[in-house]
């Protein structure tokens, strides 16, 4: 079906040059090319069955106003009818941007979440593959001090385990929330739109549940994990892994905890109070407040003596990273606490 | 060629009345469209019955509402390949029909509380 669309233009062709003289084939010739590229213009950015169809539609629609217009003025179709036909289309551009973008799932906000955690899980299994093809020997390495025998191997494994776990989970969680959805009536497309809406609207409910419970499951891995963290000690030729923090990161946690907790009681006062600039100018003091927690951890930084230069320096190039990305997160939420304020909403909220 | 004043004033009227004229009438024909698919239509029909209830458009427009409003589920299609040039035929779904209930609704109110304002528009001058 896909081609149907070029059939039918060398059909046509092929009818309407039939018996013609040459002067009368170039004209037909023009008339068709002019179509073409009407359509071609109109039908720019779309593939496959969707570009077929709406291209078909296009020129049945051309051809029929053209013989309309033809029959009317007592005359055949001709160049000048078919460019008159083609005016009161209007634009092809404008045409073209007027037709809904068709997204797959994977293309919205939540699917884009499921494939970046699987490009991690992918990632890691390259990184394992490609060790244990250069270097078995580097996954065979365990951790000093870690009390377990947990070599580099084991680690990834738990990895790609964990972000399979959690690929299942936010999976789950998107179809139970599809599903019921579903039950509202309402399409395919608007269903999407409706959840992605919510999901970027930090008034609504499913945003306050998100961020709640990724601020537990961030309490729960940096408690639980963050003594066995390990890093690679040096980049030199005989790597060992060391502990990425010490005794000395305790304070921090407390910090971060604490941050975390905040965070999860801002989150849900978006739900309980009325005045939505309230939370969101709270929001703006805990986003600043860990851009200076993280400031202070690059000044502060390492932690574990034992590792060297290298390492030291590529993480506190990260965390320059991080306190960027916190301070653009910052300015980015007053300007929202400042819309919440004199308008009452953002773009993304629905509160009026 | 001299432009006056006057007349970048008028032309700046025009572009902002044509502007809005196309937002609404965008929105209208929607609805338009759906009230005339309760009957199996293909494009170029619609346009023609379109255009004999007063409602002109820029032919192409028409298309991609359709498709959007087919994406939407609110009407359904089928391509009919017999006959000289193959044709795309819309009709109204029922959900589509809930819709147009719940617009027309809308209209009605829109257009009450315009008149309303326009009255007290009117008795204010």
């Amino acid at each position: 079906m896909t081609d149907d669309y070029n059939k039918d233009y060398i059909d046509d062709i092929a009818k309407s040059l039939g018996g013609k003289q040459p002067g009368d084939m170039a004209e037909e010739l023009k008339k068709q090319l002019l179509i073409k590229e009407y359509v071609d213009a109109a039908t720019e950015g779309m593939s496959g069955q969707q570009k077929n169809d709406v291209a078909r539609e296009l020129r049945t629609h051309i051809l029929d106003s053209a013989d309309a217009l033809a029959a009317e003025r007592k005359v055949p179709v001709s160049e000048q009818i078919v460019k008159e036909v083609l005016a009161k289309m209007g634009p092809a551009k404008k045409i073209a941007a007027m037709y809904p973008a068709k997204k797959a799932i994977l293309e919205h906000g939540m699917g884009k979440a499921l494939l970046s955690l699987a490009g991690i899980a992918a990632a890691f299994l390259a990184v394992g593959a490609i060790l244990w093809l250069v270097s078995p020997d580097t996954l065979k390495m365990t951790l000093p001090g870690s009390g377990s025998a947990q070599d580099v191997l084991q680690i990834i494994l738990s990895v790609v385990f964990a972000l399979a776990v959690a690929i299942v989970a936010i999976a789950g969680i998107f179809l139970c929330m599809y599903l019921y959805n579903t039950t509202l009536k309402t399409p395919y497309e608007a269903r999407l739109k409706a959840f992605e809406r919510s999901l970027n609207d930090k008034t609504s409910l499913i945003n306050v549940t998100a961020k709640v419970v990724a601020n537990i499951i961030w309490l729960a891995v940096l408690n639980i994990f963050w003594t066995k963290a390990p890093f690679i000690q040096s980049f030199g030729n005989n790597p060992a892994l060391v502990p990425l923090l010490s005794d000395k990161f305790a304070p921090f946690v407390l910090y971060f905890n604490a941050i975390a907790i905040i965070n999860i009681l801002v989150a849900l006062s978006y739900l309980l109070i009325r005045q939505k600039w309230i939370p969101s100018l709270l929001e703006t003091i805990v986003n600043l407040a860990v851009s200076l927690l993280f400031i202070w951890l690059l000044i502060v930084f390492p932690f574990n003596a034992a590792l060297s230069m290298g390492p030291t320096t590529l993480i506190k190039f990260v965390l320059a990273v991080v306190i960027f990305g916190c301070l653009i997160s910052t300015a980015k939420q007053l300007w929202d606490t400042i819309k919440f304020a004199l308008y009452g909403r953002t773009e993304n909220s629905d509160t009026v | 060629m001299h432009h006056t004043l006057y007349d970048y004033a008028s032309d700046t009227m025009d572009d902002i009345f044509e502007r809005f004229e196309t937002e609404v009438k965008r929105g209208v024909m929607q609805v338009a469209v759906m009230c005339l698919l309760e009957k199996e239509r293909y494009g170029y029909d619609i346009i023609k019955s379109l255009k004999d209830a007063g409602l002109g458009v820029e032919e192409g427009t028409l298309y991609p509402i359709l498709r959007r409003l087919e994406d939407e589920s609110i009407l359904s299609s089928r391509w009919v390949t017999e006959g000289p040039r193959p044709r795309k035929y819309y009709t109204i779904t029922d959900y589509g029909r809930e819709i147009r209930g719940k617009l027309l609704e809308s209209m009605r109110s829109i257009e009450l509380a315009m008149g309303n304002l326009e009255n007290d528009m009117n008795g204010v001058n």
